[in-house]
């Protein structure tokens, strides 16, 4: 059965490069936000959670890369997912899967945005 | 059912049987001159045999040691003990440089020394200036070379294209009306359907026949069916009394451990430690021929100097080799001796016995690649259509006994050189094909094994071709005699008789193996007979050919070669070509080392 | 010994069923290997079916599923086995009869990888000069035997063996990726980067576990990937 996997974005390589440059962001973000949380007193709304934030004195770093964090987090799970239906959705379905893939990201990528300018925002 | 005389029919310029290092090359070589031909081959084309050679491939580069390619011709004609035609040896020789060259722009992953040239490592029979220095004249990928220049040479074919029919088996070659070899009937293996595959020229790639002995270096699959094809057509076969035994199988068992762990400094030790090859040949040792060395194992176990509980293998040490030598130079060797044997060569002695390894005789052919027969006068005379390459064919540059890293060299040198005599052939006359096959003898043949066996009846082929491999490792062994050789003739009759009464019991269509090894039995059967027929009729030692009762060589009666025909098995002989082109003749003389 | 043996003859079986042989251990010595005893086993029953030639590992015919791992029956030995042997065909690809697999799809990948070195004309007077390091790149990639037994386990290849190249096809791709002579470097690359080729490869080191002749494809993919992202 002949089957192509449609669009250019999909080269091997390039989706490995992403994976792994956000893989290793994300490993060294990861203390980061765990002292930045150590240093939070008790929140209870995320409001409050923004503000004070806002009050650390590495706010601005930090607001920076928690939101290239949250892009590369998209990105692995991007190739991950994808990887997973390229290699278990049936022949035929593989195009109509990473197309809906795609949107779901796309809708969750603009959330992602949203959330980010409603919290720091107030800051 | 029975077979009627009707099969489906293809036609090709040119068809190469055989996948082996030397059908490839030419299939290459024909393919790449814009041939439509087709590659035969029983098995997967690297599965042949050729994947086996482990030491090298000869050819004079002088990357190591000043070299020479008539000190390479000396060489060889002196390990021929004399019967190997100069000529052909001299055209060998000749081209060894180049065509080693070209293996390398294959691809082939030879090993390399520090200045980025290939590799050369110190083989048996090998020397400078005429007998002189050791020289290192072989060409080596570690221990693989065999394996590195078949797989180069398949890839190369992928490259060009060349159109393989894989796990077809060649069953008979097919005359037309006027008694010229015109086709070829092959079986697919898959699924047991016959077809012909007519063309004008059919080059026989189809290597050795190690499987009539019990106790050989060989793959199961080298059961001389070009050979047994070349008899049946009623031509004869060359020199089949000299069978090579290699020094160095792993004791009883067989696998091949390369010279070229003597190349590297490996020593040979009996029972009482003695490195016993300085007795055999004082001056080169344990890197004298392969006939010398195999004799002098044989001696020493005969007289009780074996090692073992049985005393009936001797020890090959490489324990003062640096370690990094053995991985860089001999890890494959390392490997067959870990697991075949249980013994890490680095720390303990290999056991080794000689074992059959090497059909030096084979189908006549001139340097061209034609295979030749004598006419009423005697005179040899081409046979239109037919050629044959590798250890299938006698050319003869191997004569009464093979050079290490010579076969490689014979293979891909007769390869395309008889490419290029078909692909001239081809461009003066366009194949005509239309003449009618004579389709009769090879329909008896498979109608004879559809018979159902008789009620009782309990022998099968397995059993005798065990027997036959018995009968001729006993009677046509290292050292052979009148009465052995006698009795082993007795016995192949008897063997004979009872290949004509077994029956197969399975007929089934899909890779039906009992047929297969049915049809290659009957090769190997003839095979035997023209080994034990000829080797009888030479009382002389020569080379592989040592007898106890005629134990020295005799150039006034013997300087011949010996034709076999399976009808009656009559002999005839040839003389020796003794006039090189480019080099005066290699006058015969006592061969020491 | 016991020996479960999977059996398909497509002239008589709609699907393969299991077969028990017995061998008497009288027949076999301590360093009797598998082959010797598939050997036996068929003067037992002449219609069962496997490949082998070379009987030393070289040849890469004989690849079967031994007691689930892939394995070459000539160099495997008995007395690693156990007394019940499970003897099936290499998984993943269509079965011929018994324990022969039609390899038909593997080889097409081996095919597609272009596996051949492509350099510059012949000089008859020189060879290529090649550096001992530089050859050295293609020790552990050149000495595949082709049997098949790392593709055929693995998944990656199981799903999609049209469309995988898989680790044998990928180990020759490496091998000429780094040899030095090849003058088609940049071009080998850009063709193997895809998410069907070389990156479907997930490195769950099947592969490297299943080959006989102790090479890890699974590493020479890692490489092939790590050139890929340094020279495209």
């Amino acid at each position: 059965m002949s089957f192509n996997i449609k669009s250019s974005a999909l080269s091997g390589r390039k989706a490995h490069i992403w994976q792994r440059i956000s893989a290793i962001y994300l490993l060294f973000y990861a203390p980061f936000l765990a002292i930045v949380i150590t240093q939070l007193p008790d929140s209870v709304s995320l409001k409050l959670l923004a503000y004070q934030l806002s009050t650390l004195p590495f706010s601005a770093l930090f607001e920076v890369a928690t939101l290239i964090a949250v892009l590369l987090l998209l990105v692995h799970a991007w190739v991950g997912v994808r990887d997973i239906i390229i290699d278990y959705v049936p022949r035929k379905k593989v195009n109509l899967w990473l197309t809906l893939y795609h949107s779901f990201l796309i809708l969750l990528l603009l959330n992602s945005i949203m959330i980010a300018i409603n919290l720091f925002g107030y800051a | 059912m029975t077979f009627t005389e009707y099969f489906p029919i293809e036609t090709f310029d040119a068809l190469v049987i055989g996948a082996g290092g030397a059908g490839m090359r030419s299939a290459l070589q024909l393919t790449e001159d814009g041939h439509k031909i087709a590659m035969i081959s029983k098995v997967f084309p690297t599965r042949s045999h050729t994947v086996a050679a482990q030491g090298g491939v000869n050819a004079a580069l002088g990357n190591v040691t000043p070299d020479k390619w008539e000190w390479h011709m000396y060489d060889t004609i002196k390990g021929s003990d004399f019967l190997g035609d100069q000529d052909a040896i001299e055209f060998m020789c000749r081209e060894a440089s180049e065509i080693v060259r070209e293996l390398e722009h294959f691809g082939v992953p030879f090993s390399r020394l520090d200045n980025g040239k290939i590799y050369q490592r110190a083989f048996g029979g090998q020397s400078q200036n005429y007998g002189e220095e050791q020289a290192h004249r072989t060409c080596a990928a570690a221990d693989r070379t065999g394996h590195a220049i078949l797989h180069s040479l398949y890839q190369q074919n992928l490259r060009l294209g060349t159109t393989f029919y894989d796990e077809f088996y060649a069953v008979d070659l097919l005359k037309n009306q006027d008694e010229e070899i015109n086709g070829v009937l092959v079986m697919n293996i898959h699924n047991g359907e016959y077809k012909i595959l007519q063309s004008p020229h059919i080059l026989l790639a189809t290597g050795g026949a190690g499987q009539v002995f019990r106790n050989n270096t060989n793959a199961s699959i080298n059961t001389g069916d070009g050979l047994g094809m070349v008899l049946r057509a009623g031509y004869p076969l060359q020199d089949m009394e000299f069978w090579q035994f290699h020094p160095t199988g792993v004791s009883g068992k067989g696998m091949l451990i390369s010279e070229a762990v003597r190349g590297e400094g490996g020593k040979l030790r009996n029972a009482l430690g003695e490195a016993f090859m300085e007795k055999y040949a004082p001056r080169v040792k344990d890197l004298a021929s392969r006939d010398v060395v195999a004799r002098a194992i044989a001696i020493e176990v005969n007289e009780g100097r074996g090692c073992g509980p049985d005393k009936d293998y001797v020890l090959l040490d490489i324990s003062h080799i640096p370690n990094e030598i053995i991985t860089e130079r001999l890890p494959g060797i390392r490997e067959i001796s870990q697991t075949f044997l249980g013994i890490d060569p680095v720390k303990e002695p290999i056991h080794v016995y000689p074992t059959c390894h090497y059909m030096m005789g084979g189908i006549p052919t001139n340097i061209e690649g034609q295979v030749v027969s004598p006419d009423q006068d005697g005179n040899q005379q081409p046979i239109k259509g037919l050629y044959a390459i590798g250890e299938c064919a006698c050319v003869s540059v191997h004569g009464a006994n093979r050079l290490g890293g010579n076969s490689l060299l014979d293979i891909v040198v007769f390869g395309r050189k008889t490419a290029r005599t078909i692909h001239e052939t081809l461009q003066k006359e366009p194949p005509q094909t239309e003449l009618k096959l004579n389709l009769t003898p090879v329909v008896n043949r498979l109608n004879r094994w559809l018979k159902k066996a008789e009620e009782g009846s309990t022998d099968t082929v397995t059993q005798i071709k065990k027997d036959l491999q018995l009968v001729m490792e006993r009677g046509c062994g290292v050292f052979r005699d009148e009465p052995t050789m006698q009795k082993a003739l007795v016995e192949l009759d008897a063997i004979q008789a009872r290949l004509e009464k077994v029956c197969i019991s399975d007929f089934s269509n899909v890779f039906n193996l009992e047929r297969l090894s049915a049809y290659e039995l009957e090769n190997l059967i003839t095979i035997g007979y023209a080994t034990v027929v000829s080797a009888l009729a030479r009382t002389e030692s020569r080379g592989a050919h040592s007898r106890v009762d005629y134990t020295e060589r005799d150039d006034d009666n013997w300087l011949k070669h010996t034709l076999y025909f399976q009808d009656n098995h009559k002999l005839t002989f040839k003389p020796v070509n003794l006039s090189p082109k480019h080099h005066a003749m290699v006058k015969p003389k006592p061969r020491v080392y | 010994m016991k020996f479960i043996i999977s059996r398909y003859n497509p002239e008589i079986d709609q699907e393969p069923h299991e077969q028990t042989f017995e061998l008497d251990n009288a027949l076999l010595s301590s360093d009797s290997m598998l082959l010797d005893a598939l050997h036996l086993l068929r003067e037992q029953d002449s219609s069962l079916a496997y490949r082998s030639s070379c009987q030393e590992g070289v040849c890469g015919s004989d690849g079967i599923n031994v007691n689930g791992k892939n394995r070459l029956s000539c160099v495997t030995s008995l007395s690693e086995l156990g007394q019940t042997v499970t003897l099936r065909p290499l998984p993943g690809l269509p079965i011929i009869k018994d324990l022969i697999i039609d390899m038909t799809l593997f080889y097409k990948q081996y095919k597609a990888v272009k596996p051949y070195l492509e350099t510059i004309p012949l000089d008859i007077e020189h060879e290529h000069l090649q550096t001992p390091e530089e050859r050295a790149k293609l020790d552990g990639a050149y000495e595949c035997i082709m049997c098949g037994c790392c593709s055929t386990s693995c998944p990656s290849f199981w799903w999609n063996p049209d469309q995988f190249a898989g680790p044998a096809a990928l180990l020759a791709a490496k091998r000429f990726v780094v040899d030095s002579r090849d003058i088609k470097h940049i071009d080998r690359l850009k063709e193997l980067d895809s998410p069907t080729q070389t990156f479907r490869c997930r490195h769950i080191q099947n592969c490297t576990d299943a080959c006989p002749k102790g090479l890890s494809p699974s590493r020479a993919i890692q490489e092939l990937k790590s050139i890929m992202v340094k020279d495209l």
